[in-house]
């Protein structure tokens, strides 16, 4: 279980690095990473299935990746065994939605929005394969109540499937964090809150965001489960994150959760908000890496090797350069204003 | 030989003309709920879902708590994922609290993402009652800015009837302005018809005449018509054009209209400045400058909220005699 969710998180990072050079050498014009919160959100992603919705922010590929792709089609020869214990994969091809995905943050036409939308702010939906996965605004917060609206759905229906969404611990101090997860409470609709608390908000600290210990008790104003965990920690996210699904699913209600995770880069790349952060505060997020943690944890148990860890890191940076290669190849959209403001 | 169609109501009032509407959609497609404050056992600040929750129960009929913005937004993502909401505002005032999921995440939500949301706001607006400063305004103006939504205000029962329809079939976020002055005094008969399932322009010739356009909506276009009455004593002969559908905007038939009048006037009930007679004059001096015989006169409420007093509040909205001194300045 443990190696699964490593792979998907190693992914994730070399995702994110790959369009971290990008940024710096000018080929993309704004990067928010994701660095340092791939323990999170490939945890999450792993406790939600087929049918069930997944709003994402912009700091969450690791749990779309978890969604979108199945690592064993990815890389046959280093998972020959079926690995996929934690969740079954969708179903689907998951090179192609990894190319476009690609496609989606360059703005090219094969990306999500044809290039009208930027990173991850597009819904990608495919029925046939029960993928249903709705970006963001860049409003944050304001997808609360929108992801609570996919658990409505859901119960409208009569399905046992349950929606997730992510905010950082900025956005709940929007009303759309209050009245979302307020009406989610009364309703008891099957929906889960995952706020990623990096303990900034671009520039504000927490002392500046909330005066409240931590942000988890703030569900026993709403009368649903609150609960905090260490967001470095796939294991323990994956355990609380079942527990919710499992609660929604049977149709209980919501769950509040917060993740407690190290801010590792600025809001954005090429933005100095990182020299806010204290040094120390610094060296104590960036001493703890999940991704460094959970390396140690695999060899210290003695499931994988180094070399194999190399190997799965190698392989990672490799096939996403191969795919950024071929969407940077992709035609740029042609100008135009055809693209239609109402359905048809 | 022309088909009789066959009255399904007669002298329909307004606001029973809504809860109709509702309950032929509510019974026609399981997938349209409704939403809004005190809507449920309490029927509506109005009561037009009155006894709604008894027919339809409470999943279709939920009352929300005091959360416009958490509304909407559910909403939207109920209707992208296949439900048909359809919301009622107590009072279109009250749609400021939720503007940014209207016009942000419902409204561009087609052009972002291809998701289709088939959402309905229903807007109890409008003056006249002395209601004061939140509970008489007019407010189409702000949504007709934001491309993505469609945006309706009937002035008759039929048209209330068949638009709420069209609105609740159609897959885009409608915003449905319901006049309040109208709800108990206007009256129409409710013929059997077809529900298109999609709100498309319209402009309705609702009295034939040669001198000036008259172009109008919601409460106003009874103003109208009442102005007309006097300006035909007079020996002036006003067009009166209806515009139940404001977004999409349907202009051949004012220019059409024109091209045989000559002379054009816009009333509203909304504010004046960046109210929608600007847009419509603009249009209208865009496409038909060259037929026009005389300025394109807005007949508005002044630049200021509402007052309380009713008398205070008159004095703002078009009265029968301020149009006819408007639509007599443009012929003169």
């Amino acid at each position: 279980m443990l190696r699964e969710l490593h792979a998907y998180m190693r992914l994730t990072r070399e995702w994110d690095l790959r369009y971290e050079k990008m940024f710096k050498t000018g080929a993309l014009s704004k990067w928010y990473s994701s660095v340092g919160n791939e323990a999170t959100t490939v945890a999450c992603g792993s406790a939600i299935e087929k049918g069930d919705a997944l709003v994402s922010l912009h700091r969450d590929v690791g749990a779309i990746l978890r969604h979108y792709v199945n690592i064993e089609e990815l890389f046959p020869d280093i998972f020959p065994e079926k690995m996929s214990l934690v969740r079954q994969p969708l179903g689907g091809d998951s090179r192609d939605r990894l190319f476009r995905l690609a496609c989606q943050m360059l703005g090219r036409e094969h990306g999500f929005s044809g290039g009208h939308e930027r990173s991850y702010h597009y819904n990608h939906m495919e029925p046939d394969h029960g993928l249903i996965h709705l970006g963001m605004i860049s409003h944050l917060g304001s997808m609360i109540p929108v992801a609570a609206g996919a658990a409505l759905s859901f119960q409208q229906q009569g399905l046992d499937r349950v929606s997730i969404n992510f905010i950082g611990e900025g956005a709940t101090s929007t009303g759309d964090f209050h009245e979302g997860l307020n009406i989610a409470a009364v309703w008891k609709l099957p929906f889960i809150l995952v706020i990623e608390n990096n303990h900034w908000a671009f520039s504000t600290p927490t002392s500046q965001q909330y005066a409240c210990d931590n942000l988890a008790s703030r569900a026993l104003g709403y009368g649903i489960p609150g609960v905090e965990v260490d967001g470095n920690d796939p294991l323990a996210v994956l355990k609380v994150m079942q527990t919710a699904v499992k609660r929604a699913r049977a149709g209980e209600g919501p769950t509040l959760v917060e993740a407690h995770l190290g801010r590792h880069r600025g809001h954005s790349e090429g933005d100095d908000s990182l020299n806010q952060v204290p040094s120390d505060e610094l060296k104590g997020y960036l001493d703890n890496d999940p991704m460094d943690l959970i390396e140690t944890r695999l060899l210290s148990s003695g499931i994988v090797s180094r070399a194999w860890l190399q190997e799965i890191k190698e392989r990672s940076a490799s096939l996403i350069m191969e795919v950024v290669d071929e969407a940077v190849a992709m035609p740029e959209p042609t100008p135009n204003t055809d693209r239609n403001t109402y359905a048809n | 030989m022309p088909t009789e169609s066959k009255t399904l109501e007669e002298n329909l009032l307004y606001i029973d003309a809504l809860s109709l509407a509702l309950r032929d959609e509510m019974r026609e497609d399981p997938s349209v709920m409704l939403m809004g404050q005190d809507i449920a056992g309490h029927g509506g600040a109005f009561k037009i879902t009155r006894d709604f929750l008894e027919e339809f129960g409470d999943r279709r009929v939920r009352n929300t708590p005091i959360a416009e913005s958490g509304t909407i937004g559910i909403a939207t993502g109920a209707a992208i994922l296949g439900q048909r909401p359809v919301i009622e505002m107590q009072f279109a005032d009250f749609v400021t609290c939720g503007f940014n999921q209207l016009v942000n995440v419902a409204a561009k939500m087609y052009w972002r993402t291809e998701c289709s949301v088939p959402l309905v706001i229903r807007m109890p607006g409008g003056g006249g009652m002395g209601a004061g400063a939140f509970h008489s305004q007019n407010i189409e103006s702000w949504f007709l800015h934001s491309p993505g939504l469609k945006v309706v205000a009937p002035a008759f029962s039929d048209d209330a009837y068949r638009l709420l329809r069209s609105a609740i079939k159609d897959p885009n976020p409608v915003i449905y302005f319901e006049h309040k002055f109208l709800y108990r005094r206007e009256r129409s008969d409710l013929q059997e018809m077809q529900i298109p399932d999609r709100i498309e322009g319209e402009a309705n010739v609702r009295r034939e005449g040669h001198h000036l356009t008259s172009v109008s909506w919601g409460w106003m276009t009874h103003r109208a018509l009442e102005a007309a009455e006097v300006m035909e004593k007079e020996g002036i002969e006003i067009e009166v054009i209806d515009l139940p559908v404001l977004s999409p905007l349907d202009l051949s038939g004012i220019f059409k209209s024109i091209e045989k009048t000559e002379h054009a006037a816009i009333i509203h009930e909304a504010t004046r400045t960046a109210g929608f007679g600007a847009e419509l004059a603009a249009r209208i001096s865009d496409e038909a400058i060259w037929n026009l015989d005389g300025p394109i006169r807005r007949i508005t409420y002044p630049d200021s909220p509402s007052p309380f007093h009713k008398g205070l509040e008159a004095a703002r909205i078009p009265s029968v005699d301020v149009i006819c001194d408007g639509w007599r300045e443009v012929l003169a």
